[in-house]
């Protein structure tokens, strides 16, 4: 199994990056995570700080010594090198399921993205909660999931002019994603529902139970469920029906 | 204990930052200015990710109920003690009842108030720096009231001893900032990347802890990016030709293209440029 890597490049004095020639999809993203894995290990001695997008993962070293980041880059290769063909060492995964509520109360955009995509709203919740999504990774605000799989047919553009505030647990569609607001914030994506759970937890450790290799599922729950579980305060669902 | 009488503009505990959290979607925050923030630190002795005071723009009012030794560290600010002046970069000994003002600050933006210990506050995921959706309570109010570490009596009553570091004003309010090449320099033709490094851009108002907006754009048909890994000091290059330079509270990823990278001090360097003021960028290459 080969590491493919596209470039190295550098962000500054004490950062680089690794980019991989990979696709978006599943598999890819089990093999990204492995090379992730391999490098927090690798650098586990040291303070070093390693995040993830959909192909590159960023290595920003911390300790105030100078690093030489063209030797690193050089270590780096080689190692990924070394595993390459390795036997894959499955990423542990889990699947979610996330309560959301579709009611008008909380879907501002849904009657509107019903109109446009030519579905009816039981069709367009029915196509949103079907699929498996993949967690590739947390971006733009504190626990927010970059999510795939997104039906095709629910595909939307963004607004053109963010709200200036999207509610808390909002689930929304932007272009050919979907996601769920983890907190108050400003927002371009189409809300068309609210998920009650409490998604990412400042004081937990660690913060949020979701992960980059999980999987969720969307489950179409009533305002009074929805209610319920907003005042559990949980972080977790499980699902009553069969 | 410290009253907080009036909070400033924009006052809060900062220190290094959330460091090891990028993978939560968690931004750095910290220090906008991490030279003058050190400095003050260094001046009394304290390590360098001791929690301090950030100002912006125009500073807090504190009245002192025990004695401390503070420093105060920044480009230029009518910093007064009981309504006389007192000098930057210099161990300043505050008696109990005694009442700190930071009235303007002149040059720069920032303003950084150590004390020696360190303001005593909770820290979040690791870190004491104010950021409103994952730290909320080290911002300074009205009527809040700030800890500091209780020293021993002896410490005030000694001429505090002088550490002998030079502040670098000029260096730091020089309008030539270091940059790197980002990863999406190269996207660039030939005229651009002319453009970039011989114009003079200016700062525009859109300036805060995310970002620095610059006023004059650099037009360009450059596609997006997939969203990818971006840190401070980031310059991110839009369609509509603004660059924006990501700072301390900035998303960990994003979707323009990255032209540039600022060096560490070149953040520091931006980060005390007010509005309106000018900048220019120098290459520099990675070694």
């Amino acid at each position: 199994m080969m590491y493919k890597i596209k470039r190295i490049y550098f962000l500054g004095e004490k950062a680089l990056v690794v980019e991989f020639d990979l696709p978006i999809a599943p598999e890819s993203l089990q093999k990204l995570l492995q090379a992730k894995v391999l490098l927090e290990n690798h650098y586990s001695h040291q303070k070093a700080e390693i995040f993830h997008t959909y192909t590159s993962i960023c290595i920003r070293f911390l300790d105030e010594k100078k690093t030489s980041l063209r030797e690193e880059a050089t270590h780096l290769k080689s190692l990924l090198q070394t595993h390459s063909n390795r036997p894959l060492e499955a990423i542990n995964s889990t699947n979610h399921l996330i309560p959301v509520c579709y009611d008008e109360a909380f879907a501002p955009d849904l009657a509107k993205l019903c109109t446009s995509l030519h579905l009816s709203k039981n069709e367009l919740i029915e196509r949103h909660t079907k699929p498996k999504y993949t967690i590739y990774f947390l971006g733009f605000l504190a626990g927010f999931l970059y999510l795939g799989g997104l039906d095709e047919s629910l595909y939307f553009p963004r607004k053109n002019t963010p709200r200036l505030s999207v509610p808390t647990g909002s689930v929304a569609i932007g272009g050919q994603q979907t996601g769920i607001y983890p907190q108050q914030s400003p927002g371009g994506w189409n809300i068309i529902g609210n998920c009650p759970l409490c998604l990412f937890d400042v004081r937990a450790s660690p913060p949020t139970i979701y992960q980059a290799g999980d999987t969720l599922q969307f489950v179409a729950v009533s305002a009074d469920e929805h209610n319920r579980l907003l005042l559990s305060n949980k972080n977790t669902y499980t699902s009553r029906k069969k | 204990m410290i009253k907080v009488l009036h909070p400033g503009f924009q006052s809060s505990y900062q220190d290094l930052g959330r460091l090891g959290m990028a993978k939560y979607a968690v931004p750095q925050s910290g220090v906008m200015d991490r030279y003058s923030a050190n400095f003050a630190n260094l001046l009394l002795q304290n390590p360098a990710d001791t929690p301090l005071i950030e100002v912006c723009l125009a500073g807090p009012k504190l009245l002192f109920e025990t004695p401390a030794l503070l420093a105060v560290a920044g480009l230029e600010a009518q910093v007064f003690i009981n309504q006389i002046p007192v000098p930057l970069h210099k161990v300043l000994s505050v008696k109990k009842g005694d009442i700190l003002e930071v009235k303007q600050v002149t040059k720069g933006n920032h303003l950084y108030i150590a004390c020696k210990g360190g303001f005593l506050t909770e820290k979040v995921m690791g870190s004491c720096s104010y950021y409103e959706a994952i730290c909320p309570s080290t911002q300074l109010a009205k009527g809040k009231l700030l800890s500091i570490q209780e020293l021993d009596a002896s410490t005030y009553q000694q001429r505090p001893s002088h550490v002998r570091i030079r502040y670098a004003a000029k260096k730091l309010e020089n309008s030539i900032l270091d940059v790197f090449e980002g990863p999406e320099f190269f996207q660039l033709d030939a005229n651009q990347k002319r453009q970039l490094f011989h114009q003079e851009f200016h700062v525009s108002k859109n300036i805060g802890r995310m970002a620095f907006q610059l006023e004059e754009t650099l037009p360009n048909q450059l596609d997006p990016i997939l969203t990818s890994p971006v840190i401070p000091g980031t310059i991110q290059l839009t369609p509509s030709g603004q660059l924006i330079a990501l700072m301390k509270d900035a998303q960990t990823t994003g979707g323009y293209p990255r032209i540039l990278q600022l060096s560490e001090f070149g953040i520091a360097q931006l980060a005390q440029k007010k509005q309106g003021s000018l900048v220019k960028f120098r290459q520099i290459a990675y070694f």
